[in-house]
């Protein structure tokens, strides 16, 4: 279908993501006119070309599989990102964050201003960013949503863990999560007294296990101690939603083969059955509209039959209530573009000025040893486990909190393996760093050396709470543009002081662990001549009382100063947080926009902080909660 | 039972081509040899993918005259062991004998085509990006680095729930006793 | 590599008494010890069909009854293990096929015959899905009873109740209702939706029952691996039969369309049922089916993870090749020549709603299924002869409509790397049961054994290959 059939719908939803999906559902649910608009492809029907794309990629990047293709071969036979001013429905890619792409506009779809670049990506198509979600459903710890309460840093939110908690209970059933309450109750969490998660857990793997049997002998960091915690998640333990049991194909992220991992087509297939919800594919929101009441009066919108292409159609919708779900740096960019002819100059939603800015992620620290004896990595899910004790504590008062990730993936991630140490042993390269005498072997030298490796590789991640910046900001370019001639989206981007020492923390307690151990650790950390040369690169000095110098000053004796590289996550939060005041956030705690009563953002631009879990199931709680608020107001 | 012949099967995409008697033999024997993983792995008596024959295919039609040149070495090493028959096709056979071998070690191990004349420099360069394609989505399923490793591709696992919990198999389960067998 | 009974060819076949087992009216069995369990489940049977691959296939041979295992002789190469496969799956849908009023409903008795009218046939008196897994979890009836039919379709015609209108059912009646058929509807032309059935055969039944399996307590309580019944010969014709799983799909005949003609098929008179489910309403209306595919999967001692046989009426889809080039009009059961890419796109999912009650489809939706997955030359060429060679043989008879697409097969059946026992052909898809996930893409396109041996009880357990008991309550 490609055109509206009803000129009126009760909700007009931007964005088939995850928050889209859920919306859509509850409100069909109870009967309610809904009308998806997905500037994306559909992405129910091709998984199977999602799954050959992805097998002959490159670079399997987490958004290697998904429509439309951002990457395609050149002369020399380099997947290389395409021009995204010839795409309809452009996104970034972890492609362009070197030096000579990051800024690029034939390469990066965004506008990276720096001082850093943003490094994570979405997707823009059915199902959204969470098609590539690595499955990890986490709730938050009661005090994320009060550090400045409590600590006296960030801002608190305007909801608390005891209100949010029976929604992160749909939200687990939703999705289908499996854990097992007794083992999540932890730096406060608490659930109702017969609380069940759909599932029982994921076995842990034997990377975790080694890890586990370690931590009794590394010491407390900032005075707590370490354990190693299942991780809640969105991957079938036992039939669910008639989809399998995970198999182990440890490909969560990009794509999992066999839809074990729930992604947001299987709600957006719930939703579309229902008699009143329907969704326009290839349909881009290119402006909200205001009337002279200054409610939201309607979603003008493009479509293109070509993703190569110009807009073929146009065309504009109305509703009573108005949802915009397209993730954290299209939600605000929609927003800023709607100029309403010069009536909204500053976009709409955005009297406070807050709109798109407190760009956020969870920059992530990697690191990566060899064990003593082998954890036979590669197998099971991409993470079954973490440490989340330093997730919370006194230490919030100085420096970033993060939880540690323990990656089954081996060396997947920090060197691009097996395919770097492979090279390295058949053709004599050191990529990987494990081949510092430039050997090349053969026959069962080969076997035994790279068995070797294989089965002694893991990495750890550390998830950085970063804070909410003045410098951290989605803007519009004003020269970049899509196909569409829409403005692509600007970025600023840098970490404060606070980010930066939960990295030094993260090193102290990475290399701890590996000490504890036994295990060999491989971090390759970058040095001075990085800064400057490499987007992804930042340095922090700090005294010898672990206080951070401020940038531009002599450091004092004793200092010391590190360098680092940093990795996003994918959870890009914060652009259009919810508050208390119409002055300082940009929607209420029931996320309805302050400015416009009709109007609702929702996702993980509503968060005033990143906090220290995964964003999704935070998100989708929200998600739920705002269809219920969505539903009162329609009567 | 001798050795079937898989016919004209293509499930990894290429049409076979007509070879000369005893050419797929020998080339199975041959990366036996050069990557330590057993003939009989690498081209099963009931052979579903004919990986060993799209391969020939493929290096054929990339380097013709050289793939002959690789042949000829290894037909020369007849009677070694297999370690003795790698060192043969790798040291003191030329340069561009030894060049496309690991191209074919490559092949096996991560189902990608790397040029021959592209991986002398990454031996005694700085780290480089070589371009390399992929065969196909199939091949790069039954690429044997993962086996190596005790385990299953990133993205193709056919085992059950839960096996990530216990140790895996041994690696001779996946490799066989491994370097092909004497010639 | 010696793992198939090599069986001189039989200079006749034996005309020996059915094995009847008395199945009415048998409450189900209480837990007995192994031994007995075992005799009991999967009983010897003494007229297994042995016959190897012939030159000919006459018409005795067509009729000659059912394997009880796969007959095979040296050399073993795929070519010929494929031929050999194939002979046995043709064997199997004819001796399954045989008119069931008379015949055991074990089905390994040879016929003889196959008469020219069309009739019932042994499959369709297996015990159904919805008469073995029940929504309460209660023992299901007796092999060969059913369930009692829904209210609304008591005084609608007779026959059997189709409900199912996909391969994967939705979960039954009186559970969460708004769980959508994930692999998508098949609308027909006339815009009817597609029907399916799963059945099971005495041995499997007998297994699930005997050790509770019907529901989710008794699979909580089962400890050990669940391993259905194997057939096989144990000398001469004597041996056992073991599981054998039908899925059967059915096309809505429609009186109206002059192609609908109920003399090219296989023919069942059928209630269809829609069950209530969230605002919809029930509806129970009679018609006439016309069986369109067939699966039979059948586990074997020499083949764990089971064969996996695929038949398909002969006029349903063409293959991608056929409609790249110039196509001889002619009529198919589930596409339209001459309608374009943009207005039929091949192999789409039918949009939702999917609603069964809203009957034509809306819109003037339907199906445009293309035949995508390939198969290798081995594959292809042992279907073709053994499909020309048994409809020469089933002449007169409404066999000659329904065609093997392929036997998928373990090549190793004890493989440590791949537990699936490196299956060949690599893929395999019934357009009319996995119409939506055709391709040639591993893990991704259709692969009976890759799918299935994900299956699992309800608590995540090895399900020896079924999905079946992952419906349990």
């Amino acid at each position: 279908m490609t055109t509206p059939t009803n000129p009126q719908y009760d909700v007009v939803i931007v964005g088939a993501g995850i928050a889209g999906a859920l919306i859509a559902n509850e409100l069909g649910a109870k009967g309610k006119r809904v009308l998806i608009l997905e500037a994306g492809l559909d992405g129910q029907q091709s998984h199977i070309d999602d799954m050959a794309r992805f097998y002959t990629a490159q670079a399997k990047v987490p958004e290697a599989p998904y429509t439309p293709p951002i990457v395609a071969a050149d002369a020399q036979g380099y997947q290389s990102p395409s021009d995204p001013s010839s795409m309809a429905v452009g996104r970034p890619s972890t492609l362009t964050l070197t030096q000579g792409t990051w800024q690029d506009e034939t390469q990066s779809y965004l506008d990276q201003q720096g001082p850093l670049a943003f490094s994570s990506t979405y997707e823009r198509v059915g199902g959204g960013t969470m098609r590539h979600w690595l499955g990890t459903s986490l709730r938050f710890v009661p005090n994320d949503f009060r550090t400045k309460s409590v600590y006296g840093v960030q801002e608190d939110w305007p909801i608390g863990y005891p209100e949010l908690e029976p929604w992160y209970g749909a939200a687990e059933r939703a999705i289908g999560v499996s854990a097992d309450a007794d083992d999540q109750a932890y730096l406060g969490i608490t659930f109702p007294e017969t609380y069940r998660y759909p599932m029982p857990p994921i076995p842990s793997s034997l990377v975790d296990e080694a890890v586990s049997a370690a931590l009794a002998s590394v010491p407390p960091v900032d005075g707590l101690p370490l354990s190693v915690s299942n991780t809640p998640a969105g991957r079938n333990s036992i039939p669910y939603q008639d989809r399998r049991v995970c198999a182990g194909n440890t490909n969560c992220i990009p794509i999992c083969p066999i839809q074990a991992k729930y992604d947001p087509t299987v709600t957006l297939g719930d939703a579309l059955q229902h008699r009143g919800v329907s969704i326009l594919y290839q349909t881009v929101a290119s402006e909200v509209l205001v009337g002279p009441d200054g409610a939201v009066s309607g979603i003008a919108y493009l479509q293109y039959d070509d993703p190569n292409g110009p807009a073929t159609r146009q065309g504009t919708v109305t509703a009573t209530r108005y949802v915009i779900a397209g993730h954290a740096i299209e939600t605000p960019r929609l927003l800023l573009m709607s100029k309403n002819g010069g009536r909204t100059p500053n976009g709409v939603a955005n009297a406070s000025g807050h709109l798109g800015q407190h760009l956020m992620d969870h920059p992530i620290y990697l690191s990566w040893a060899l064990t003593k004896d082998p954890c036979y990595g590669y197998r099971g899910p991409l993470s079954t486990a973490g440490i989340e004790d330093l997730r919370d504590g006194e230490f919030r008062k100085r420096r970033a909190a993060f939880r540690i990730e323990i990656g089954n993936e081996g060396w997947n991630f920090a060197v691009g393996d097996p395919t770097t140490t492979t090279l390295d042993f058949i053709a004599g390269s050191n990529g990987s760093g494990l081949n510092p005498q430039r050997q090349m072997l053969a026959n069962a030298e080969l076997t035994q050396r790279m068995n070797y490796v294989l089965t002694h590789q893991f990495r750890l991640g550390f998830l950085m709470e970063q804070t909410p910046d003045d410098d951290c900001a989605v803007t519009l370019s004003p020269t970049w543009k899509d196909r569409l001639g829409l403005p692509r989206p600007r970025i600023t981007y840098n970490f404060s002081p606070y980010t930066k020492m939960g990295f030094v923390a993260a090193r102290q307690t990475g290399s701890a662990i590996y000490r504890a151990m036994g295990a060999t650790e491989y971090t390759v950390h970058p040095t001075k001549a990085d800064v400057g040369n490499d987007p992804t690169v930042f340095a922090i000095t700090y005294d010898a009382q672990g206080r951070p110098v401020p940038e531009g000053t002599t450091p004092p004796a004793g200092a010391t100063t590190e360098y680092f590289r940093f990795f996003g996550a994918g959870h890009t939060v914060g652009t259009y947080r919810m508050g208390t005041s119409a002055t300082d956030s940009v929607v209420d705690r029931q996320q309805r926009s302050w400015d416009h009563r009709n109007l609702f953002l929702v996702g993980s631009g509503v968060f005033p902080t990143v906090a220290t879990g995964n964003p999704t199931l935070t998100l989708a709680a929200l998600a739920l909660w705002a269809s219920q608020t969505i539903l009162a107001d329609l009567g | 039972m001798t050795t079937p012949r898989t016919g004209t099967t293509a499930p990894l995409g290429y049409a076979a081509t007509a070879d000369a008697a005893g050419d797929l033999d020998d080339f199975v024997g041959l990366s036996a040899a050069l990557t330590g993983i057993d003939g009989d792995q690498l081209r099963p008596a009931l052979d579903t993918y004919g990986t060993a024959q799209a391969y020939l295919d493929l290096t054929r039609r990339n380097e013709g005259a050289t793939l002959q040149a690789l042949l000829a070495a290894y037909r020369s090493a007849q009677g070694k062991l297999p370690p003795q028959v790698a060192t043969v096709i790798l040291e003191q056979s030329g340069d561009a004998v030894a060049c496309l071998a690991r191209s074919v070690m490559l092949l096996w191990y991560l189902a990608a085509w790397y040029d021959p004349a592209k991986l002398p420099a990454l031996r005694s360069g700085p780290p480089a990006f070589v371009p390399f394609t992929i065969v196909s989505g199939n091949a790069y399923t039954q690429s044997w680095v993962w086996s190596v490793g005790q385990t299953h591709p990133m993205g193709y696992s056919e085992w059950a729930f839960g096996y990530w919990h216990k140790d895996p198999p041994p690696l001779t389960a996946f490799i066989g006793t491994g370097g092909g067998k004497p010639k | 590599m010696k793992r198939l009974v090599t069986i001189p060819l039989l200079a006749s076949v034996a005309a020996l008494p059915l094995l009847l087992v008395a199945a009415r009216g048998r409450p189900a069995p209480e837990r007995a010890p192994a031994a007995a369990q075992e005799a009991e489940i999967n009983p010897v049977v003494r007229d297994c069909n042995t016959t190897l691959p012939p030159a000919t296939v006459t018409r005795a041979i067509a009729t000659g009854g059912l394997p009880c295992a796969v007959a095979a002789d040296s050399p073993f190469t795929l070519a010929r293990l494929q031929v050999a496969f194939d002979f046995n799956s043709w064997l199997t849908f004819v001796a399954l096929n045989a008119p069931s009023s008379g015949a055991a409903s074990t089905g390994t008795a040879a016929s003889g015959a196959v008469p020219a009218a069309d009739a019932p046939s042994v499959w369709e008196g297996w015990q159904d899905l919805f008469s073995l897994i029940m929504p309460d979890g209660s023992p299901p009836p007796p092999f060969g009873e059913a369930v009692p039919v829904p209210a609304i379709c008591r005084n609608v015609g007779s026959g059997e109740v189709m409900q199912m209108i996909s391969k994967t059912p939705v979960t039954p009646v009186v559970s969460v209702s708004g769980q959508p058929l994930r692999s998508g509807p098949l609308i027909d032309q006339n815009g009817h939706y597609a029907r399916y059935q799963i059945l099971v055969n005495r041995p499997m039944y007998d297994y699930i029952v005997a050790n509770r399996l019907y529901s989710r307590i008794g699979q909580a309580h089962f400890k050990r691996n669940v391993t259905f019944p194997m057939g096989q010969v144990d000398s001469g014709t004597v041996g056992r039969v073991g599981a054998i799983v039908i899925k059967a799909a059915w096309k809505v005949l429609d009186p109206k369309d002059p192609n609908d003609a109920p003399s090219r098929f296989h023919v069942m008179h059928a209630r269809i049922y829609t069950p209530p489910s969230e605002g919809v309403t029930a509806s129970c209306r009679p018609g006439t089916l016309g069986l369109v595919g067939l699966h039979i999967v059948h586990k074997t001692r020499f083949e764990p993870q089971w064969n996996w046989a695929t038949f398909e009426h002969v006029d349903n889809v063409p293959t991608a090749a056929e409609t790249a080039a110039e196509m001889p009009a002619r009529h198919y059961n589930f596409y339209r020549q001459g309608c374009s890419a943009r207005n039929c796109p091949p192999n789409a999912q039918p949009p939702r709603p999917w609603d069964a009650t809203r009957d034509p489809f809306p819109h003037g939706f339907h199906s445009q299924i293309v035949r995508t997955t390939t198969y290798p030359p081995e594959a292809t060429a042992s279907a073709d002869t053994w499909n020309a060679q048994f409809h020469a043989a089933l002449a007169g008879t409404v066999w000659t409509n329904y065609r093997l697409v392929t036997t998928q097969w373990p090549t190793n059946p004890t493989s440590a790397k791949d537990p699936n026992g490196m299956p060949f052909p690599l893929l395999a898809a019934n357009t009319t049961m996995e119409s939506y996930v055709q391709g040639n893409v591993l893990n991704a396109s259709s692969s009976c054994m890759a799918c299935h041996g994900n299956a699992t009880t309800v608590n995540g357990r090895p399900s020896d290959f079924s999905f079946i008991l992952e419906r349990a309550h």
